[in-house]
């Protein structure tokens, strides 16, 4: 499996840059995403309305998180589910690993979940000898490829069908087809058959409900359903930022999810999980165990503006509406979450030096926050997170040195006057047309020469003009 | 040692202990939003009726309307005939088994005679299912299927046709309403359908029964 960092970012922009074919499936899958998205959302006239409403309710669980999480487990325990919680990554992997092994597991399905890929999970499981398999479409095609997710919702966004073709050949065995209803045919059969011989499913959630103390898992394949209630044991993964307080306030974050990540109305399926239904009615899992997450999340709740970010539903929706999305793909960000929402949550994780450069994968076109159904403001939370690096030295010497020294030119008038004018004199001995490339950026930004009047003689001549 | 419950539960607390911003009340938004959502629902049975026909076409489901209960029996038995259709599986539910019943040349398999592991399987063979769902949902073109009602969703989730019995009176106007009358226990495991499971993962090309069925079919009846 790939390591990822987001260290890696200079080098991995470069190379999705150079790759034609990627930014080509890019750029029509996001393409064609914005436009369902739209064409639905113009049926619902109470859509600001909702975006206020699922701000506010989530602000007053981020805000009263200990008190709801306590309440959820409280309800999940009266339901007959176990509850777990896990600090981090590691605590997380050995707690499911353990369930697997208390109950003699030799076979997992699971269904899509960011927070299990956040934890490394099918690594861990994998090398303890525990055939795991994923049974979205895009993530059984991803895993096929020993890749990760390029897209929160669609996580083969990246691969054409031609592609999928070949993979499916090498790893299959079957004749070359490239049309998606035959490749999806192979892989349902190969993985019907995996449902009904898997005892352990391993889901993530949408949704945990505190005063019901159930959850919920939305989708469209069906796979999720299967995966709760064909084997006999269910896992579900579930970050501690996914709380809501009640059934009440479900249906107006069901009525913003799916337009925003599909351009559906609603999504196929939106399964609720309250407790194992064996024993009452003879299918659905024996044991529901629910795992809580938190691996990084309570820290975000530090900055009082910030902790916004934590009212994230992963829709997707400003992966498809940013421009630097769709010109690198979600590989490039080296993370599990990706785009602007990806670069937010990266230095609060991760920390501001492993993720010093995310923030930076931004124009600030502020096209995120207003297909945002949460009303998160991105563009504004990645500002302030761009402060927090330079705020902790994580900005290169060059960048500090030159901020400076521009600094203290540009508060002296006539020494900026006499400097501008290097440039301009610089400029008429390079050659025709021809420019350079921007220190500490990618060779596809070349500096764009420079006027040969310069900007005040410049100013000064336009104003005339217009007289 | 702590246990990983303190440690959340304690950083958490340590993160908020700055200020825990305070959300006004949503009393003007609520009415707000009620207003406008009241502006796009039907007034009338029939008319939500026909919302949830249209709904449903939208996402690729058929909706066959029965107007007395003498036709039921006589509708199913065409549909299953024009899909060559020998063996159906049912869920238990006393309505799906008397409709049924009378059904000529199909053999019928109740999920719920079978126990688990073998009721998996046996389902998991059978290409066609005949279900009963408890509500529908006229602006999304759901259905809603609650557990304790059917006691089994393999016929639903595992055969690749499936015609859900519905019955009229059960069409709500949306979500909203559905939650706020519900009956919190009896609703704890369920599932809304809301056509035939898809997918457009390759390319965006979107296509049907990714792992669930392939076709649904709705019968409304009195």
């Amino acid at each position: 499996m790939q390591k990822l960092s987001p260290l890696n970012i200079k080098k991995n922009v470069t190379e999705a840059l150079a790759d034609k074919n990627l930014q080509k499936a890019v750029l029509n899958a996001t393409a064609s995403s914005q436009d369902s998205r739209e064409h639905i959302i113009s049926e619902i006239p109470y859509w600001e309305e909702l975006r206020q409403k699922t701000n506010n309710i989530k602000s007053r669980v981020i805000n009263n998180l200990d008190t709801f999480l306590e309440t959820f487990e409280t309800n999940c325990k009266e339901n007959g589910i176990i509850v777990h919680w896990a600090s981090d990554d590691v605590s997380a992997r050995n707690i499911i690993l353990k369930i697997a092994s208390d109950n003699d597991v030799k076979k997992i399905v699971k269904s899509k979940s960011l927070t299990t890929e956040e934890i490394f999970l099918n690594d861990a499981l994998i090398e303890n000898g525990i055939e795991t398999l994923e049974t979205d479409l895009g993530e059984y095609i991803v895993q096929l490829k020993e890749e990760v997710p390029s897209h929160l919702i669609i996580p083969a966004l990246h691969l054409s069908k031609e592609d999928v073709g070949e993979l499916f050949t090498e790893k299959l065995g079957i004749e070359y087809t490239s049309v998606p209803e035959e490749l999806l045919q192979v892989a349902r059969k190969n993985i019907r058959q995996k449902f009904l011989e898997a005892d352990m499913g391993i889901s993530g959630s949408n949704f945990a409900i505190a005063e019901s103390g159930s959850f919920v898992v939305v989708e469209n394949e069906a796979n999720a359903h299967l995966t709760i209630s064909l084997p006999k044991i269910h896992v579900a993964v579930i970050g501690i930022e996914k709380i809501i307080p009640d059934m009440e306030s479900l249906p107006y974050f069901l009525k913003l999810l799916a337009p925003s990540a599909t351009g559906q109305k609603s999504s196929t399926y939106v399964n609720f999980i309250g407790g194992p239904s064996r024993g009452e009615y003879g299918e659905g899992p024996e044991k529901v165990h629910v795992v809580l997450v938190d691996n990084g999340r309570s820290k975000v709740l530090q900055n009082e503006q910030l902790r916004e970010t934590l009212a994230c539903i992963r829709c997707g929706a400003c992966l498809n509406s940013c421009p630097v999305y769709q010109h690198i793909g979600g590989h490039a960000y080296g993370w599990v979450y990706m785009g602007p929402i990806g670069a937010t949550l990266a230095p609060q994780f991760l920390g501001t030096h492993e993720a010093k450069y995310s923030p930076y994968l931004c124009t600030l076109c502020g096209e995120c926050y207003k297909v945002c159904p949460i009303k998160i403001n991105l563009p504004e939370h990645l500002l302030t997170l761009r402060n927090q690096i330079v705020k902790d030295g994580e900005t290169a010497k060059v960048e500090s040195i030159g901020m400076k020294t521009f600094s203290y030119v540009a508060s002296r008038p006539k020494l900026y006057n006499l400097l501008t004018t290097i440039p301009v004199v610089a400029q008429s001995i390079i050659p025709d047309g021809k420019s350079f490339s921007v220190p500490g950026y990618g060779n596809e930004r070349p500096l764009p020469p420079f006027d040969k009047l310069g900007f005040k003689k410049r100013f000064e001549k336009e104003k005339k003009n217009e007289k | 040692m702590k246990s990983d419950k303190e440690i959340i539960l304690e950083n958490i607390r340590k993160s908020l202990s700055s200020s825990r911003n305070e959300v006004a009340n949503d009393i003007q938004l609520d009415n707000e939003i009620k207003e406008k959502l009241n502006s796009v629902t039907p007034s009338t049975q029939n008319e939500l009726i026909q919302q949830f026909q249209n709904e449903l076409e939208k996402v690729d489901a058929e909706f066959i309307n029965i107007e007395s209960n003498e036709n039921i029996s006589q509708t199913l038995q065409r549909l299953l005939q024009d899909g060559v259709v020998n063996e159906i599986a049912i869920s238990d539910d006393e309505l799906i088994c008397t409709i049924t019943e009378s059904l000529a040349d199909i053999t019928i398999v109740k999920a719920t005679d079978y126990e688990y592991p073998e009721r998996k399987s046996k389902i998991s063979q059978i290409n066609t299912a005949v279900v009963f769902a408890e509500n529908g949902i006229a602006d999304t073109g759901s259905v809603v299927f609650y557990y304790n009602t059917t006691n089994t969703t393999y016929p639903h989730f595992l055969c690749d046709w499936t015609i859900i019995a519905i019955k009229r009176d059960s069409i709500i106007a949306n979500q909203f309403e559905l939650i706020k009358n519900l009956d919190l226990e009896k609703a704890k495991n369920m599932v809304f359908v809301t056509g035939p499971s898809r997918t457009a993962d390759i390319e965006k090309t979107l296509v049907l029964g990714a792992h669930g069925p392939r076709r649904v079919s709705v019968i409304a009846i009195p």
